[in-house]
């Protein structure tokens, strides 16, 4: 009867943990599962063709990496109730906050544009042409925040995070080995030892880990969600959860992939799901339908992301929770940078390959700033009070911080001056 | 033409604004804060002055073997 009692309980205590979660859940996993974004899977794609199962243990250290650097947005949003452009803007002055925000506009933009290349390509699968992919991406980001509340964005945009999670069936039904699976998860080097591309490739997968737009955006969605202090560890826990859904989902498509098509060679995730098609064409189509979807919610994140920093700055109303006739400003930005981006998509001969790159480099510039500044104002006592870093935890994030300057400058260098790794 | 000429106007004074609102930083420039900034300043400058070299580099036809 005891045990009867107990279970009863601890029934009741999961079932009650689980109701806050999915209340207080949201922003964190929509970050991270939009961190894998159009970009991100092509790399996943790429490193699986190049590497196999080389790289599966990489992945596994890059998700509590996300996590550390995430979290302290989820602390200083709601500690300070300010997104993080304006809280540049606030403690550093003018000059650093429009390098920021001016910097971030660009690098947005330009991202922007890759997602729309990442969902134009993975609906050219199907036949559908770029001009009525755009329409299409333009309609559903569109419905999507002109709800006039936060809540429904959030459970839309979780709807899409779950699509992501395509990927899984994906890789069951190649029928990986899981032996071969289970080796992977062993720190090693690829077949080759450490090789120019291998190093570039590495980089390549720290560079789509952490992007700037990932702290403006998770910060500002913390304070339009109004979380409070008392909710910093249900948002660590929504992050930690996010940091766990990017790490699967990284793993599965470089199973796909590394099972498929390893040793061929692999441009784009888009590519990958055509050669996927003759194998299997369910997990051909799956692939190219997680591309799409990656890209559209790269596309809406990054795109609020923006909105709300120039809300933040200009003391415009922008919130989600605002109909569209009360943040006018923050609604034009997002459907001005959408209409930008799919339109230059659209372009016949545009420099889309050069665009893809820029991205890279820019996301160089204002990374380490954007971090820089994070770790400044989590040390800061009279702006987070208790919930500043302690000790260890300033051990982890400066390790970090100064890991992921250095290695995203190496990237953005050996793309600028490819000659510098071979 | 005159509603366009407004709202750039309304622009520009919105900079200003800002500008006005956030001209001193409210954080304590501590000697580590001082410190953090000048390195990041210093690394800013050398990655642009790269990127600068990269692009004259690219626009005189000079290329580095660099961006395809």
């Amino acid at each position: 009867m005891d045990f009867m009692s107990t279970a009863y309980y601890d029934v009741r205590k999961i079932i009650k943990f689980l109701k806050i979660f999915a209340l207080v859940a949201g922003p964190g996993i929509i970050v991270m599962v939009a961190d894998n974004d159009a970009g991100g899977i092509t790399t996943y794609a790429v490193t699986g063709a190049q590497t196999g199962y080389s790289l599966l243990w990489f992945m596994v250290l890059m998700g509590p990496v996300a996590y550390y650097v995430q979290e302290m947005t989820v602390r200083l949003g709601a500690v300070t109730k300010r997104g993080h452009a304006e809280a540049i803007f606030y403690s550093f002055g003018s000059f650093w906050g429009w390098f920021s925000l001016l910097d971030l506009i660009l690098t947005d933009w330009m991202t922007m544009i890759t997602e729309f290349i990442g969902m134009t390509a993975a609906l050219s699968i199907f036949g559908v042409s770029p001009v009525v992919t755009v329409l299409i991406c333009w309609g559903i980001m569109g419905f999507m925040v002109m709800q006039g509340h936060y809540w429904t964005w959030e459970k839309l945009t979780l709807l899409f995070c779950a699509v992501n999670m395509i990927y899984i069936p994906a890789a069951f039904m190649i029928h990986p080995s899981l032996n071969e699976v289970f080796h992977g998860f062993i720190p090693h080097l690829p077949a080759g030892g450490f090789t120019g591309s291998l190093f570039f490739l590495l980089m390549a997968n720290i560079g789509t880990t952490i992007a700037p737009w990932m702290l403006f955006f998770q910060q500002s969605t913390v304070v339009d969600k109004g979380m409070q202090e008392k909710d910093i560890l249900w948002g660590k826990l929504d992050t930690l959860a996010g940091s766990l859904l990017t790490v699967v989902a990284a793993v599965v498509v470089i199973i796909v992939a590394g099972k498929v098509l390893f040793g061929q060679n692999i441009q784009s995730a888009a590519q990958a799901a055509i050669a996927l098609m003759p194998v299997n064409k369910y997990v051909g189509t799956f692939v190219a339908i997680g591309l799409f979807d990656a890209g559209l919610l790269g596309a809406v994140c990054i795109s609020l992301a923006s909105s709300w920093a120039f809300g933040e700055v200009f003391g415009w109303a922008h919130s989600l929770n605002h109909k569209v006739r009360e943040a006018k400003w923050f609604y034009a930005y997002y459907f001005f940078d959408l209409l930008l981006a799919g339109t230059v998509t659209l372009i016949p001969h545009a420099p889309l390959v050069l665009i893809t790159l820029f991205v890279q480099v820019a996301a160089t510039v204002l990374l380490p700033a954007a971090l820089v500044f994070l770790i400044i104002l989590l040390n800061n006592e009279e702006i987070m009070g208790k919930y500043k870093n302690n000790r260890l935890e300033n051990i982890i994030n400066i390790s970090i911080v100064i890991g992921l300057i250095v290695i995203s400058t190496g990237y953005s260098l050996t793309i600028v001056f490819p000659t510098l790794i071979k | 033409m005159k509603k366009i000429f407004n709202i750039f106007r309304g622009f520009f004074t919105a900079v200003r604004d800002v500008n006005r609102k956030y001209k001193q930083p409210h954080i304590r420039m501590t000697r580590t804060i001082s410190f953090a900034l000048f390195m990041l300043r210093l690394y800013l400058f050398f990655i642009v002055a790269i990127l600068l070299y990269k692009f004259i580099s690219i626009a005189t036809g000079r290329g580095l073997g660099g961006v395809p």
